[in-house]
């Protein structure tokens, strides 16, 4: 399995080097890694050889190796840069990828099965979980935080919610938005 | 320019009033909203707002640093998911309870 870490936009002077928009957490690490896929998709990589890399200001400006002008580096713009699951970086703590959290089973205290995670939001109040019910299929947004997610248990691919039944629509204290100002 | 200071912060009356009562009795139940204007007082700290964003109510679970906010900073109306696959890359979110 493959994941995206950046995308060559343009390039970079004259001697072959690459600006890449980074799509990882982690853009300091394009200084170590000195083994990428580059690729216009997952299912067409070929494994490349970093030869330099520098970060500055959200982007990464890297020279590759077999890329040495300016034509050469032209011919991968778009181009997709990506990892292999051996060379993500450990998860510690309360964090996890995102492409681990989605899909995990969702369950209540009591162990009932609400739904499944289906996306995460990255928003200015903190991560926010969009759940799928089982049901009829409504989709319920509930803050990533330890009020109510009790647990997230990646090798049994589950997480528990307390307090679902508030984030249901016909549950929550609601005023009407005619009073709105 | 910005509000007078006589007139002090906006807080949509109904609800102020909600979370008074809420705090009056101790719980903590999700409160829905449309009143993105309303300001973030020391009152909403710890309670979770579902504040309307156009289409849908986005929970924010109020934290200290945000009094003095408006509610609507936290509830984006516009959503920018990105050209790649968000699943797909090497991006992290929160997990609480992690095991």
């Amino acid at each position: 399995m493959l994941y995206v870490i950046g995308q060559i936009v343009k390039s970079q002077g004259l001697k072959g080097e690459v600006k890449v928009k980074v799509e990882t957490d982690f853009p300091e690490t394009f200084k170590t890694r000195t083994k990428l896929y580059l690729g216009k998709d997952e299912s067409s990589v070929k494994s490349i050889v970093i030869i330099t890399a520098r970060v500055h200001e959200g982007f990464a400006y890297l020279l590759l190796e077999g890329v040495s002008d300016r034509t050469a580096s032209d011919k991968l713009k778009n181009y997709f840069l990506f990892t292999d699951d051996q060379s993500l970086v450990p998860m510690t703590g309360d964090k996890a990828y995102i492409h681990d959290l989605i899909g995990l089973a969702v369950f209540d205290a009591s162990g009932a099965g609400l739904g499944t995670l289906t996306d995460v939001l990255q928003l200015p109040a903190g991560d926010v979980y969009e759940i799928t019910t089982h049901g009829n299929a409504r989709k319920v947004l509930i803050p990533a935080i330890d009020e109510f997610i009790a647990e997230t248990n990646l090798t049994a691919k589950k997480i528990v919610v307390v307090r679902f039944r508030e984030f249901l629509d016909d549950d929550a204290i609601a005023e009407s938005p005619d009073e709105n100002l | 320019m910005p509000r007078s200071l006589k007139k002090g912060p906006f807080i949509q009356e109904r609800l102020a009033e909600r979370i008074e009562a809420l705090n009056k009795i101790g719980q903590k139940k999700v409160t829905k909203t449309w009143s993105r204007a309303s300001m973030i007082t020391p009152e909403f700290v710890g309670h979770t707002i579902a504040v309307h964003n156009g289409k849908t109510h986005v929970p924010v679970y109020i934290s200290e640093n945000m009094v003095g906010h408006k509610l609507g900073e936290f509830a984006p109306t516009r959503m920018f998911r990105g050209h790649t696959s968000g699943g797909k890359a090497e991006k992290t979110a929160a997990a609480p309870g992690k095991k």
